[in-house]
């Protein structure tokens, strides 16, 4: 029975093969246009998560509330070594923070200060990928600008910047850094507003003694993982302080992802929608074309249901033949897409808070290809089941008779 | 000749069934690009009425270098005389000025480095989102130098509310190594539902924020809106007119590229989607209507023994899809019209995933999505549908006129 | 003037590596008013001879003169011209155009060749009557038996008032008392109206009913009979 579904395909060889092409351009359609996607997604979570909030997160139970000055973490010194103890955790940093007037002998402004430590940071952060001038931070009394702020205030590497501020003990604090960097994270805020220095100088600046603002794990495993990371983290840190994943400390990034993956599922099933009624008008045409060939089956003794399973088999080659086809076609795009990437030639833009390059990579993922090979023979067996029934409902004397 | 046109008819009732599923296919991909220019034609023109009237105006007088770069000392000076003037030439307007510096905005238990916005409290009553969102106390009141507003959350972080007083630090503009305070109080919180004007802004009134620029009378943009949004084409030609020194006048379009660079960038990302869909369709009308041509070849070769010209059957097919896609972009447009009606009606909500609003090149999108009808679009991409049909039908028309009549009459 | 002028007609089929010579060069003339039968065993050559008349195949040397004009020097669109005015084809299998009812088949021809809807209407109505199918002109093929499918394609084609009339197996798939009412209302209308026809058989009755009987052979004429 499978020979004989498999010949019956190439009877009509020109028909089947453009049946199997609308498939196979629809799945090679699909998988860029997911990988895109992901891509879209997976730098926003980059921006928003992995350089911002971590997987999981320590701070003050007021701090994201009130992002003041004197919510620090107590503890934090062991805090921290008991968590980098922890064994679903890859990565641990702290930061503090703090706003100040930040100037260059030209001009000054408000800038968000990020006091990071500089070899800890490096673990969680992608910092190299973020530093688009210069270097990370190597040595105190160095800091880093967004380069947006670096534009703003006319600094440019090697530039001395004065940092104006208020202090934990309500003194006037003050400092003076060398540029060694220019960030481009993709936060537009970021980028515009922030200054990064090392967390020693940050405190010094501050008058916060050792104190910090949060705790930052990135789970080992990745996303997966970080639910039971959280859990770790809530054991081990108790009520001493508001322990989060990243899904409840930015919901809407985790709502956004989910989007995402509605947005393909929905995408899928347009194209393989329209592509399945050219499946259904295929499987129909071939049907009747044979009423007279299936009646003799059918008087020789063939049950109805296998002269189902045929028809559905049927259905099913053309889309195998259309899914390999299309996932090759597909890879090579998605290939050309993740190393190449997409220029589109308009310069950077800004969509939520995030600025992506003009240059947009792809991200590869196996899910990528099976949803599309997988909702493709979906749709085809299912657009194959009416001609299917109607085969089984042919009446051998009545089906011998037409022409 | 009707008598093509009825045959090309009847031909294609012959097989219900399959005009019907071919018919559905189109038109189903018809409608569905229809629903989504329309929802994406709401968003455009919501995106670019919140960018009209909150970051230029339909016509924007600013200094020639804040499109590149809006840095503080980009400054328009001698405002008050521009506005009076911009205002006579547009007497339905109304014309704004506005400030965008910043600071490091101080209470007794906080500093956070801000936006501080100077506005002409009058008509950014009607303009500003945030005006319009006061939660508590009152927006800015025209002659009340010292008055302020700021974001819900801002006010949070600062722990002020109405009638506190809080401390502006900025740079000197005459002096970058000093700095200058200011002293404000608090007259209301608003909650726009935009992160960066809830947590990181201030505003102020336009007099109050000068001090923060230098030159004479400085603002940063006087903007002119219309409120029914019928900008007078004679408005921005005298604002270009005059003699403004280091500024220009923009009309909208000019002072808004960002915006409309993305909106171009996802229009042709809808249209490549767009494109995905009808060459999958294509690829159905094509095997429709060879298996047409094909299980008719030897009434093909009837018609030619009788004298038909293989150009005349030609176009017998070609009036088939012709046929074939009339109906289904009448069809189609149905459906796009059915399935654009709740998104008109009732929107679609994002809220889940985007929080209140979305910033999107510096306009913030809220997140109740509406659709727009857009009557021309969807002609248009119903007659691509139809014209895409037609197309589809030429290389099985093309193959009847390759027939040969003796073997087009073998044919069984 | 002869209405149809073979000379030395010849047609090779290429078989896989054989060639099947259908026709070996066949001269014949037929001239206006006869009621001329092909007759010979399968594959004799007289369908092809037939399909070369009718310019529906090209010969592989010879030549066909219609009416004076020799099809071999007509474009495609000429020939195709030359059979809606002046020839009339009937096939075994009636083949009518389904989705046209049995008037508008009669009246196809016409209007290719671009009368008026009322003279179209009239003439189908008027040959429909000669083949003795009053009353069923709004019929499809369908709603027909196989006798009056084939009454409608004789009308059809005799309906452009051709000159010469080319039937190949015409009653093949008939009963014989539908065949003989078919003959017999072929017969009438070249005697009452002196259209020619030329058949290609092997009925004996329609042998019966004919003026001239060319038998042909192997592709060659054995032997023309004229009664």
């Amino acid at each position: 029975m499978v020979g004989l579904a498999w010949r019956n395909i190439w009877r009509q060889t020109r028909r089947s093969l453009i049946t199997i092409s609308a498939m196979a351009f629809g799945a090679a359609v699909c998988m860029p246009m997911m990988a895109f996607m992901d891509g879209v997604y997976a730098t926003m979570f980059d921006v928003a998560v992995t350089q911002q909030t971590g997987h999981v997160r320590v701070e003050h139970p007021d701090y994201p509330k009130t992002n003041s000055m004197f919510d620090t973490l107590d503890g934090a010194g062991d805090a921290l070594k008991s968590l980098e103890a922890l064994p679903g955790a890859s990565a641990v940093t702290w930061r503090a923070y703090g706003a100040g007037l930040l100037g260059s002998d030209q001009k000054s402004t408000g800038a968000v200060l990020v006091g990071v430590d500089p070899i800890r940071e490096s673990t969680v952060a992608n910092t190299d990928a973020i530093v688009k001038q210069g270097t990370w931070l190597t040595e105190p009394g160095q800091i880093l600008l967004g380069h947006r702020l670096a534009t703003d205030i006319d600094a440019e590497l090697g530039s001395e910047v004065v940092i104006m501020t208020q202090a934990a003990d309500g003194s006037i604090g003050a400092g003076t850094y060398t540029v060694a960097g220019l960030v481009r994270s993709g936060n537009i805020m970021r980028d515009t507003q922030g200054a990064w220095l090392s967390l020693t100088d940050l405190q010094e600046l501050l008058y916060l003694d050792d104190r910090v603002h949060e705790l930052v794990l990135l789970a080992d495993g990745g996303r997966d993982n970080v639910d039971a990371l959280a859990a770790a983290v809530k054991a081990e840190i108790g009520d001493k302080a508001l322990v989060r994943s990243w899904v409840e400390a930015n919901p809407q990034m985790a709502e956004m992802l989910k989007l995402g993956q509605q947005q393909s599922a929905i995408l899928l099933l347009i194209i393989f929608f329209l592509a399945g009624f050219g499946v259904l008008n295929t499987m129909l045409m071939s049907v009747f074309e044979r009423t007279k060939e299936l009646g003799v089956m059918m008087a020789l003794g063939t049950r109805p249901s296998a002269v189902v399973r045929l028809i559905l088999m049927e259905g099913f080659f053309l889309s195998v033949i259309g899914a390999i086809a299309g996932a090759i076609m597909g890879g090579m795009i998605d290939y050309w897409l993740c190393t190449t990437g997409l220029t589109l030639g308009y310069g950077e833009m800004e969509f939520s808070g995030v600025v992506f390059p003009d240059t947009m990579k792809g991200v590869f993922h196996i899910d990528q290809v099976t949803s599309v090979i997988g909702s493709m023979m979906v749709i085809s067996v299912l657009a194959a089941l009416w001609p299917a029934w109607r085969a089984s409902r042919l009446q051998p004397v009545d089906a011998m008779r037409s022409t | 000749m009707l008598s093509i046109a009825s045959m090309a008819f009847r031909n294609l009732l012959r097989n219900r069934r399959r005009t019907v599923i071919t018919v559905l296919g189109i038109s189903l991909g018809l409608g569905m690009c229809q629903m989504v220019y329309n929802l994406n034609l709401g968003n455009y023109n919501s995106m670019l009425d919140k960018g009209i009237r909150g970051l230029s105006g339909h016509v924007v007088v600013q200094h020639k270098e804040w499109l590149k770069s809006p840095e503080v000392e980009h400054v328009v000076e001698g405002s008050a005389a521009i506005r009076d003037r911009l205002q006579a030439d547009n007497p339905a307007a109304l014309v704004t000025r506005r400030i965008m510096a910043g600071g490091l905005v101080t209470s007794p238990t906080n500093a956070v480095a801000a936006g501080v916005f100077g506005v002409d409290p009058q008509p950014e009553s009607k303009l500003n989102r945030a005006a319009t969102r006061m939660v508590d106390g009152e927006w800015l009141k025209p002659g009340d130098a010292r008055g302020l507003v700021l974001g819900d959350t801002l006010a949070d972080r600062l722990g002020v509310g109405v009638k506190s007083r809080i401390v502006v630090m900025a740079p000197d503009p005459t002096d970058p190594t000093e700095s200058i305070s200011l002293l404000f109080r608090v007259r209301g919180t608003y909650h726009s539902g935009v992160e960066v004007l809830d947590n990181f802004s201030v505003m102020v009134p336009i007099s109050a924020a000068q001090p923060l620029l230098q030159g004479t009378d400085p603002v940063h943009q006087v903007a002119v809106v219309y409120d029914d949004d019928a900008p007078s084409a004679a408005g921005l030609e005298r604002a270009k007119a005059l003699d403004l020194g280091e500024a220009v006048a923009l009309s909208w379009q000019e002072a808004l590229p960002d915006l409309q660079t993305f909106i171009e960038v996802d229009t042709r990302t809808n249209e490549l989607f767009f494109f995905v869909l009808g060459f999958i369709v294509v690829l159905g009308v094509i095997n429709t209507m060879l298996m047409s041509v094909l299980e008719r070849v030897r009434e093909f070769g009837v018609m030619m023994a009788l004298g038909m010209r293989p150009g005349s059957l030609a176009v017998l097919v070609l009036v088939e899809g012709a046929l074939l896609g009339f109906a289904s972009a009448v069809l189609g447009t149905v459906f796009g019209t059915a399935f654009t009606y709740p998104l008109v009606t009732s929107g679609l909500d994002f809220s889940q995933e985007m929080g209140e609003t979305m910033m999107v090149e510096g306009v913030a999108m809220d997140a109740m999505m509406f659709a727009q009808y857009a009557p021309d679009r969807m002609a248009l991409y119903a007659v691509v549908a139809m014209a895409m049909t037609i197309l589809a039908s030429g290389w099985p028309a093309w193959r009847v006129t390759r027939m040969q009549p003796i073997e087009a009459i073998k044919h069984t | 003037m002869s209405i149809v002028s073979v000379r030395g007609l010849t047609r090779d089929y290429p078989q896989g590596e054989h060639t099947v010579h259908a026709l070996r060069g066949v001269s014949l003339d037929i001239e206006p008013g006869e009621f001329t039968v092909l007759m010979g065993p399968s594959g004799s050559g007289k369908s092809t001879l037939l399909n070369l008349i009718g310019g529906l195949d090209k010969p592989t040397a010879g030549s066909v003169t219609i009416e004076g004009a020799d099809l071999a020097s007509m474009t495609p669109g000429e020939r195709s011209d030359l059979r809606r005015d002046r020839l009339g084809f009937i096939f075994q299998a009636y083949n009518l155009i389904p989705v046209l009812t049995a008037a508008e088949n009669a009246e196809f021809v016409l209007q290719l060749q671009g009368k008026s809807a009322a003279e179209r209407r009239a003439r189908a109505y008027e040959t429909l009557a000669q083949v003795g199918l009053e009353g069923m002109e709004g019929r499809r093929p369908n709603e027909l038996s196989g006798g009056q499918q084939q009454r409608v394609a004789v009308a059809r084609a005799i309906a452009g008032d051709p000159a010469l009339v080319l039937a190949d197996e015409p009653t093949a798939n008939l009963d014989s008392t539908t065949s003989d009412e078919l003959i017999a209302t072929m017969r009438r209308l070249n005697t009452e109206f002196g259209v020619t026809f030329v058949f290609a058989t092997h009925d004996p009755k329609v042998m019966e009913a004919a003026s001239r009987v060319v038998r042909l052979v192997d592709g060659e004429i054995a032997e023309d009979t004229r009664t």
